[in-house]
């Protein structure tokens, strides 16, 4: 273009996304807050559930002052405390998480964009899914309608994980208490990454919309069609593996391979494409890889094994990589064309390769599994009996393996007994063993122990098949609608939530009794990832699984499988939505008095009885910072640090009545935020106790009540002494365990308490008048 | 198999680890030295064999022997001495860690916190972080550790042992001398 001014050449003019405005809802309080924003309701937050701190390490590392010894009342070189050091630690460790998912979400929606453009509509839920995005309506004030809308609030996300992220630099946040507001924001953030990563796969990928009758999906080994290719897909970002379903569809048929999974990505594969088969949880990798069956093993990334070359090396099955995330090392041959790479892998030339192009990478994995599949089967030799035996006979009884083990499980013993001719007791180690073969890295004689371990179990789980219901995603707003009442009032006792990973520490069978024991007493079950995988592998009398036999709608006494790490948004979602469907509150950057909504009336629970990852650190801390308790199990401590209330202190439990305006006792309602469990027994009894909310009836005070008590007896075989705490009014007591009641009451001068309109926000705004808005 | 690194191989402790209990009448100076413990049995106390029982019968006497109030952490523990007709205070240990943080705690029977804690029979990494917790912030209490795994975050803790020799100590400690 030629003018008076001068000449301009390739000019190009970018205005940036327009949000175009068709949502009539007033903007809240708090649209796209920072860290800061809610540190009142956090230190509200974090008065009653105060840090019980379990140090992992004495020491601070993280600097070149250091080591610094920070036991007891020692500070650091920069002056930290042990107590900050350990929300320091939390901090990161929930940071990496929403870091992870944040990413996950971005690369989701730069590819969807990519496919189909950045005005694609978002689709969520049909015509059952108004409200579609309830926690970025919440946290960021914006009602998304297209993929690009989902950018904006990505980008908001990573300001704020860097911020956050960047608070944990030596001589930065000192305080424990600030440091723990920001682990609470990272959660928040978390979650709202967590929901557009899902909303855009739904919409994307065609997942089932809201669907309580989504379909079954295969479970197990059982019945792996092995004179086909199989193919096996590990890890949480479900492009490369939807991409590979397609191009079967395209060039040769669906049914022409077996496309396996593991963990999230075979979840969400599964939504997909109801062909998909899932293998087992994370704890599944190294016994599946072993096994040898797979021909082609595609990463994408987290919560996949570091090693999985080595591993897939030495049963001759070709890895392919497609993350930027987790290259392993591997040479990136992205822009070489299909039939070298294949070529390569075919010929064991490469024992692996980087393609960050998913629908190369798809191509290249379906024909690669084609052409070595036939010699594969030919020439793979299973761990045999002779090398069983003989590696048993290695055994010295050192116990290093039962002290790297991190449930101590009896190795030697069940090693002495193969060796006596008595394969059951190393059998049964299969259930209980979660994979992380420690024990083999700690034997001295170098038996190959979890191989020798699976050996014995392989017949029994080569035997058995089980089903999940497929990942239904949002719940609709007429579910909200039915249950909102019942929940709000307690007499849907609560909802409790399977979350996270599998590092059980007795095997995956506690997590589907707790999940069956809670639908049968009327609670609304969820589930997602590997949990939600883990509860499908039983079957109950009639050789049903659970998901089999409980319906999948968001209801009481129902089991509904959210679907994958990233799914979980919806169950944080639904307890938002019950706010704002059921009573009528305001979402659109109104998060505080949201949270307090929910923390006050709405009885949930998430228990993560295998929590391992720092991905679960930051799903528990977006639950937190909602006021909704997590529980997890004993090895859940190793997060170092808990969020405990203290029942006994009365003056912790009040609340403003919002009628009256007057604070009131309202009992340990719920008593902690985050707590880990030693047993079965006392998770199940803690997530009932743990579900009563200020705002119960009569009626669902009684219900919940019942169920503690009950829950309570068998786990102790009486009557909790804390009950009086509970009891509000005499209204509040079940008729049957009237006698028992009263004279607990009558025990610790028991007087009667209001049931309040509780609130804990106008509370602190009227004593301090610290807040923000 | 007599040793004092960590039970848990990994489980490398800090600059303050526990003190090794190599002859048992040091149990028994600190049982008579301490004014008011408590003993915490955990889920395992139940599943742990020893020569003569199982591990929890060897609490319940070292318990009755230098009357030392129980808390039982789970169900078996609490049904076993349900049915032994004796006293136990069933809570959580998380809960009772937490409790025994607190300096101004009213105690178990509201006679104050205690001056000593005794843990046995919790799964080894619970017990171990747990012990962490109290050994940074609780000052005012001391702990110690029963267990066949020497547990490095207790202020006392008993060695690496092979169940014969931890079944002697266990039963030592419960004559009570």
């Amino acid at each position: 273009m030629e003018t008076g001014i001068g000449f301009i050449r390739d000019l190009e003019v970018s205005v940036g996304h327009m949000n175009i405005e068709r949502w009539d809802e007033p903007q809240g309080p708090t649209p796209f807050p920072t860290i800061t924003t809610f540190r009142n309701w956090d230190r509200q937050l974090l008065s009653r559930y105060k840090p019980f701190y379990m140090p992992f390490c004495d020491l601070c590392c993280l600097c070149t002052f250091g080591k610094c010894d920070l036991t007891g009342t020692k500070r650091g070189a920069c002056g930290i405390t042990m107590a900050a050091q350990q929300s320091r630690i939390v901090l990161l460790a929930s940071c990496i998480g929403a870091a992870t998912h944040v990413s996950h979400a971005h690369e989701l929606v730069s590819e969807l964009i990519k496919r189909f453009g950045p005005d694609f509509r978002l689709d969520p839920g049909g015509l059952s899914v108004g409200v579609e995005a309830p926690l970025i309506r919440l946290v960021c004030g914006l009602k998304p309608e297209t993929l690009s809308d989902l950018e904006t609030v990505v980008s908001y996300l990573e300001r704020e994980v860097t911020s956050l992220l960047s608070a944990t630099h030596t001589g930065q946040e000192g305080d424990p208490l600030d440091l723990e507001s920001k682990v609470f924001h990272s959660g928040m953030i978390d979650h709202v990454g967590l929901e557009v990563a899902d909303i855009a796969q739904i919409s994307g990928f065609n997942f089932p919309k809201a669907d309580p009758d989504a379909p079954l999906i295969r479970l197990g080994v059982k019945g792996i069609d092995t004179k086909k290719p199989v193919i096996l897909v590990i890890g949480h970002n479900v492009t490369p593996s939807v991409s590979i379903m397609e191009y079967l569809k395209e060039f040769h048929s669906a049914d022409s391979a077996e496309v396996t999974g593991i963990c999230c990505s075979a979840i969400d594969l599964s939504r997909n494409n109801k062909k998909a088969r899932i293998i087992g949880p994370i704890s599944w990798q190294m016994r599946y890889i072993r096994s040898g069956i797979p021909d082609v093993i595609v990463v994408d990334e987290q919560c996949i094994r570091t090693d999985v070359i080595n591993e897939a090396g030495a049963v001759n099955t070709r890895v392919i990589a497609t993350s930027e995330k987790n290259c392993i090392g591997l040479p990136d041959r992205t822009n070489d064309t299909a039939e070298s790479i294949i070529n390569d892998l075919v010929s064991n030339k490469l024992p692996g390769v980087l393609i960050l192009d998913p629908l190369k990478s798809a191509q290249v994995a379906v024909e690669t599994s084609l052409r070595i599949f036939e010699e594969r089967r030919r020439t793979h030799r299973p761990f045999s009996e002779a090398e069983a035996n003989e590696a048993a006979l290695n055994c010295t009884g050192c116990m290093e393996c039962v002290r790297s083990c991190p449930n101590e499980l009896p190795i030697p013993d069940a090693i002495q007994s193969f060796r006596d001719g008595n394969p059951v007791n190393l059998r049964e180690l299969l259930d209980l063993c979660n994979g992380c073969i420690r024990c083999e890295q700690a034997c001295p004689k170098g038996i190959p122990v979890h191989r020798l371990i699976v050996y014995s179990g392989w017949e029994k789980l080569n035997n058995e098949q089980f089903t999940v219901r497929a990942g239904r995603g949002a719940i609709q707003d007429t579910e909200i609608r039915t249950v909102g009442g019942p929940l709000v009032l307690g007499e849907i006792p609560g909802i409790i939530a399977f979350v996270g990973c599998a590092n059980y520490p007795n095997g995956g069978e506690e997590v589907a009794r707790m999940a069956v024991e809670f639908a049968h007493r009327k609670y609304i079950v969820c589930t997602s990832g590997c949990s939600a995988i883990t509860i499908g592998m039983y079957h109950d009398e009639d050789g049903k699984t659970p998901y089999e036999a409980y319906s999948g709608k968001f209801d009481a006494g129902c089991i509904l499988n959210v679907g994958s790490c990233v799914s979980n948004a919806h169950i944080s979602g639904a307890a938002v939505k019950i706010a704002n469907i059921f009573a009528k509150r305001n979402l659109r950057g109104n998060y505080e008095e949201i949270a307090d909504y929910v923390h006050n009336r709405v009885g949930a629970v998430g228990i993560a009885w295998g929590a391992m990852s720092q991905k679960a650190a930051a799903i528990a801390a977006g639950f937190w910072r909602l006021g909704i308790p997590v529980i997890v199990g004993p090895q859940g401590t190793k997060y170092r640090r808990m969020l405990l209330g203290r029942g006994d202190i009365d003056s912790d439990w009040t609340v403003m009545d919002s009628r009256t305006g007057e604070e009131v006792y309202t009992g340990p309602v719920p008593e902690h935020l985050f707590y880990a469990a030693e047993t079965e027994e006392e998770a199940m009894m803690m997530a009932a106790k743990l579900c009563m909310r200020p705002n119960d009836t009569g009626k669902g005070r009684i219900i919940k009540i019942t169920h503690y008590i009950d829950l309570y007896r068998k786990l102790y075989g009486k009557i909790p002494d804390d009950i009086y705490r509970f009891i509000r009014k005499k209204g509040d007591i079940p008729l049957t365990l009237k006698d028992s009641i009263e004279e607990n009451l009558k025990m610790h001068n028991w007087k009667e308490s209001p049931i309040p309109d509780p609130t804990r926000i106008r509370s602190y705004e009227g004593k301090s008048g610290e807040s923000k808005r | 198999m007599t040793s004092h690194g960590s039970w848990m191989r990994a489980e490398i402790a800090g600059p303050k680890k526990a003190v090794v209990i190599n002859k048992t009448e040091v149990v028994t100076a600190l049982l008579k030295r301490f004014r008011s413990p408590v003993l915490i049995i955990g889920s395992r106390s139940t599943e742990i064999e020893l020569n003569g029982g199982k591990l929890i019968s060897y609490l319940a006497r070292i318990a009755e022997v230098w009357k030392i109030p129980v808390v039982t952490t789970n169900r078996s523990a609490s049904l076993y001495f349900a049915e032994i007709r004796r006293h136990s205070f069933p809570i959580p240990v998380i809960e009772i860690a937490n409790l025994l943080s607190d300096p101004g705690w009213k105690g178990i029977s509201e006679n104050g916190t205690p001056d000593l804690a005794i843990f046995s029979g919790l799964p080894y990494s619970m017990e171990w972080t747990l012990l962490s917790g109290l050994k940074h912030f609780a000052p005012h209490l001391k702990t110690l550790s029963l267990e066949y795994g020497y547990e490095p975050q207790a202020d006392y803790s008993l060695p690496n042992l092979d169940m014969n020799k931890f079944h002697e100590i266990l039963s030592f400690i419960g004559r009570g001398e």
